[in-house]
């Protein structure tokens, strides 16, 4: 939120530049941290949205409607590679789910086999030791893919709703 | 207590086979997870900065909006 002077200084000038200045590499990565933060409360959005309508009129060389129609297509696309890594890491929680159920079968199996008599103890010890630290290893990195899904949907969301104010005419 | 360590038996034989495989399928599930974590770090708008540069000036047909 007290970066939102700068951030809608920054965007403003960038509007009103040539196409062809190709020298704002650095500004974009200023950008994108900048906007990233500053959608993440929903006093900051409309704090934000509303600095960019008050530049854009005092500017008076382009509308407001097409700053928003830019911003908006861009958080569209922002949007959809979300939602693409979101898909994918669901998608990958899905066997490690499997792979922790066959994890404990292995070392109950490991405890048959040497009960039944067809494995010796040093074996199933140490596969057991070994499917043991899987175990850890896989729920621990199920908890990181969940906090990584939920601050992904996060933003997600924030993005959204700064899209959608956007888009509402002021 | 060795003889018995080397022979090897096909229920060992199985049991050491599925647990490569679960040591495996970490492995993949572990490389995906820390790429997707590596990637979410660094917050990058694509085409942003273009396409404010892009904005056309109108200052003809509509000075205000």
């Amino acid at each position: 939120m007290q970066n939102n002077p700068r951030l809608a200084r920054l965007i403003l000038d960038q509007a009103q530049r040539d196409e062809r200045d190709d020298d704002w590499s650095g500004r974009e990565i200023e950008i994108a941290d900048l906007l990233d933060q500053a959608v993440t409360t929903g006093q900051s959005r409309i704090d934000l949205r509303n600095r960019l309508v008050t530049g854009t009129r005092a500017t008076n060389s382009m509308i407001y409607r097409d700053l928003a129609e830019a911003i908006s297509e861009s958080l569209t696309d922002q949007i959809r590679d979300l939602d693409s890594d979101i898909a994918k890491l669901e998608n990958d929680l899905i066997p490690s789910r499997l792979v922790m159920g066959t994890i404990i079968g292995l070392m109950l199996g490991a405890f048959g086999a040497v009960v039944y008599g067809s494995a010796d103890v040093l074996t199933a010890a140490s596969i057991t030791i070994a499917m043991v630290t899987a175990f850890f290893g896989v729920q621990a990195y199920r908890k990181r893919a969940f906090a990584i899904i939920s601050t992904l949907k996060g933003r997600r969301t924030n993005y959204d709703a700064f899209r959608n104010l956007l888009r509402s005419e002021p | 207590m060795l003889d018995q360590l080397m022979k090897i038996t096909p229920t060992e034989i199985a049991l050491a086979i599925f647990a490569v495989a679960m040591l495996v399928q970490l492995a993949v599930f572990r490389a995906h997870v820390n790429s997707a974590e590596a990637k979410g770090k660094t917050v990058r708008f694509p085409g942003l900065m273009t396409s404010l540069a892009r904005i056309p000036v109108r200052t003809d047909d509509k000075p205000k909006s």
